[in-house]
């Protein structure tokens, strides 16, 4: 009984998946066509003003950029379902070849980000809430404050010039140096700097969204019972109110998926971080379709699965959400 | 056994926190042994106040409060867990005490355990189940969370958890007042019944001049945090001497 239910739950979810998937490549497709210039330009750049009228109309046809914009996206579908997204045309190979080694270092950087932001915020929320109020509270408040105010592409730069220029203990731009590919210690020196500015400009807003969370929860009356119950500070915290919040957290996490992912364009392109995000850009700017529609879906793809998952696990830690449904169904 | 000397509880609000109110204003009192002391007053009047501060939910600004003569700031841990077991409260609004995510199963295990009143996992469910049926509680409560249950449920779920501690003083913070009408008098004969059966003091905090008459014996009437008048329930309610306490009677004959 409760692995069918389970079973169709997933199903169900599968679907939305795909429905919502669709639509997101609908909407994309046809709003990148909405915006002026021309694709041309990316395909052929200079080249371009020297072509005369029917060589432009040869290369429009071969791009399959003549054709009327419904047939244009039935084609992209029907190559997309068999795993073939196009032609990138700002650099001229297979969009997958282009995307494939970029996203290593995009997740990479997102995920070690994301790990440690959490990591930071929970701890310091707890901390800060347990000790509300009094002086470290205060500092802690402060800090969070001043460090999630100040804009990342400043604090990127202002690293690297004490850093990179000055120290030189890290280096400036890139995922490794030439020929080191493979070499983790390199990489990993080269994530340092981008790493600190990620963490610097995300840790605040969570860490004060779940210190308040937390003092909301402090002030119930539960907890004065469990005080008089004879239970510790430190039991009240752990068995009572982080359980209670843990939805909460688990929630803010899901949601926190693309508001970091969406940071690390901004750092990839302060620190030229080979990633999703740079390129994403990029292909807006050179209306490199296929590429845009690429780097969408997948983000979008992230995003989704994120916040299913999320979902899933919220209902299993709360039991009130499973038994509202119940009532509503 | 319960003594308040001179307590006094102030907040300070206003911008600079240049503004003091006080909550408690210097007041003493003393229970003994399976006494019923009311503590009678109108809403705001620091009553709750006094409650929690014999809970050490709160500590004094000024004085200071004793349990059979020692001092309650000064405890130590053991000291205090003592205290925690022998000083029980029973809150106003039954169904918000209880941690809205646990089971009642686990809120109620909680105390036996931390007491270690039971030696093994089945003496534990032996003595809650002994407890439940002498309350006349179901055991299908156990798999409940609090906002599947009634009230007056909650609010004996709450009296049986503060039986198997077996208290010497019970501290009741109005536990009838978000009650029903019905449930009110059932909850008030279960407490009696109780308090009789185990030799329990009783502190009873209430805005209720029928329900204090009826559930003790010694009343202190409290206006804007002082004690204005204290005395046996025949002198509070036959012979008022204060002003108010005789404003608060009246109001009642009528």
């Amino acid at each position: 009984m409760k692995k069918r239910r389970i079973t169709k739950k997933i199903i169900k979810r599968v679907i939305l998946f795909f429905i919502a998937m669709f639509v997101l490549s609908v909407v994309v497709f046809f709003l990148a066509r909405l915006a002026p210039g021309d694709p041309l330009q990316a395909f052929y750049g200079e080249a371009l003003d020297t072509m005369d009228e029917s060589q432009i109309e040869a290369a429009r046809q071969r791009l399959g950029l003549d054709d009327n914009l419904f047939v244009q996206y039935f084609k992209w579908l029907g190559g997309a379902l068999h795993g073939d997204f196009g032609l990138s045309l700002k650099y001229k190979m297979k969009v997958q070849n282009v995307v494939n080694p970029l996203i290593g270092n995009t997740l990479g950087l997102g995920i070690t980000a994301y790990c440690v932001v959490f990591a930071l915020a929970i701890v310091l929320a707890t901390v800060a809430a347990l000790h509300e109020d009094d002086w470290l509270d205060k500092i802690i408040c402060k800090v969070g404050t001043a460090t999630y105010y100040i804009p990342s592409f400043w604090l990127g730069v202002v690293l690297v010039l004490i850093f990179s220029v000055n120290l030189g203990w890290f280096p400036s731009s890139g995922a490794y140096d030439v020929g080191k590919q493979g070499d983790i210690g390199n990489r990993i020196q080269h994530m340092i700097l981008p790493l600190i500015v990620m963490i610097a400009s995300h840790f605040w807003y969570y860490a004060y969204m779940i210190r308040n969370k937390l003092l909301d929860e402090f002030r119930k009356d539960y907890v004065l019972l469990a005080k008089a119950k004879g239970l510790t500070r430190r039991q009240i915290v752990w068995k009572h109110c982080l359980r209670n919040v843990a939805p909460t957290i688990v929630s803010i996490m899901a949601i926190a998926i693309p508001h970091v992912i969406s940071g690390t364009v901004v750092v990839e392109a302060v620190f030229g971080y080979p990633g999703i995000g740079n390129l994403a850009v990029e292909s807006a700017k050179y209306h490199d379709y296929n590429m845009l529609m690429m780097t969408v879906l997948l983000t979008g793809a992230f995003v989704f699965i994120a916040s299913f998952v999320a979902q899933t696990v919220n209902e299993e830690i709360d039991p009130r959400m499973k038994v509202t449904k119940e009532i509503r169904w | 056994m319960l003594e308040f000397k001179n307590v006094t509880k102030q907040y300070r609000s206003g911008m600079f926190g240049t503004h003091l109110t006080k909550a408690v204003d210097d007041v003493s009192f003393c229970v003994g042994e399976n006494e019923r002391l009311g503590l009678l007053g109108e809403s705001g009047c620091g009553k709750s106040t006094i409650a929690q501060l014999a809970m050490k939910l709160l500590k004094p600004s000024k004085g200071s409060i004793e349990y059979n003569g020692k001092n309650i700031k000064h405890m130590s841990r053991s000291e205090m867990k003592n205290y925690r077991k022998n000083v029980q409260i029973i809150f106003q609004n039954p169904q918000q005490v209880f941690n809205p995510r646990m089971k009642f199963r686990e809120t109620i295990s909680e105390p036996v355990r931390i007491y270690n009143l039971a030696s093994s996992p089945e003496e534990e469910k032996k003595i809650i189940s002994e407890h439940m049926e002498m309350f006349g509680l179901p055991e299908e409560l156990f798999d409940r969370y609090p906002q599947e249950i009634s009230g007056g449920q909650a609010q004996r779920i709450a009296i049986m958890r503060i039986l198997m501690l077996k208290p010497e003083i019970i501290i009741a913070d109005e536990p009838t007042t978000m009650l029903d009408v019905s449930v009110q008098a059932q909850i008030l004969e279960l407490l009696k019944e109780v308090m009789d059966k185990n030799n329990i003091t009783l502190i009873f905090v209430s805005h209720d001049l029928d329900v204090v008459r009826a559930m003790c014996k010694r009343i202190m009437v409290i206006k804007d945090g002082q004690v204005v008048e204290q005395g046996s329930v025949d002198d509070i309610f036959d012979r008022p001497e204060n002003e108010y306490t005789r404003m608060l009677v009246d109001s009642l004959k009528e």
